[in-house]
């Protein structure tokens, strides 16, 4: 590995865990507040991380299928 | 043979961003070294080992949820920080498309289960909350087997 792939694979290494985090720290924003306020989360607030998660999901089928036009296999559905 | 990136940069040594970059550069031969490899390896390992522990919210000072609705908002929240983690990780091919449609696969049943087990909770919360905690341990695995694929991995392409 030379230094500009070492670079490169620590900047992806950094991105992943900025996403992560980001994730993580909505959640603790969302418990926080319903714990001050001395509530449960409402359904919303859950439907929030369910579409988050959707979201997620969308993007790493759009890389899937984006490696499958690389490698000339078939698009995932 | 190379010429050194701290060769080539040093003409700059005259403009005003002369010094930061004859530090990138510095920096760039230090990777190359033997200390530098070996600290950059160590920094991957670290990265990967930090993964894991973001799965863990006490680490990060964030309110365990009791509730089970806060349970099943950190259960989709550690399902999309997954899916995250898996399209990074195909993105930098530390790990394959094949391997990637597994996890993703995995990543969607844990999903449904989450959903089941929501609608379970309604009519029967204990049924519900047992469903909720085999999610949860269903998601910590895949969460293991991430961070074993790209250490696994990583190691490999630093060799």
């Amino acid at each position: 590995m030379n230094n500009t792939q070492a670079l490169q694979y620590l900047l992806i290494l950094t991105q992943t865990l900025a996403l992560a985090g980001a994730h993580v720290k909505n959640l603790a924003s969302h418990l926080a507040q319903a714990q001050s306020e001395g509530r449960d989360l409402t359904d919303d607030e859950v439907a929030q991380f369910k579409s988050a998660a959707e979201e997620a999901r969308s993007n790493l089928l759009a890389t899937l299928n984006s490696l499958d036009v690389e490698s000339n296999t078939g698009p995932v559905s | 043979m190379r010429t050194s990136a701290l060769a080539t940069y040093q003409k700059y040594r005259d403009t005003a961003t002369h010094l930061f970059m004859i530090r990138m550069a510095r920096f760039l031969d230090w990777l190359e070294s033997p200390w530098g490899a070996s600290v950059t390896m160590g920094t991957s390992i670290a990265a990967v080992v930090l993964l894991a522990v973001l799965s863990s919210c006490q680490s990060l000072g964030v309110p365990t949820p009791t509730t089970f609705k806060g349970k099943v908002a950190s259960a989709y929240t550690t399902a999309a920080t997954l899916y995250d983690t898996t399209n990074t990780l195909a993105q930098a091919k530390v790990i394959t498309a094949n391997d990637a449609r597994s996890v993703l696969a995995q990543i969607d049943a844990a999903k449904l289960a989450i959903d089941v087990a929501s609608s379970t909770f309604a009519a029967n919360p204990t049924q519900g909350q047992s469903k909720l905690d085999s999610v949860t341990l269903a998601l910590s695995a895949l969460q293991s087997y991430l961070t074993a694929v790209t250490q696994s991995n990583t190691q490999g392409k630093l060799k």
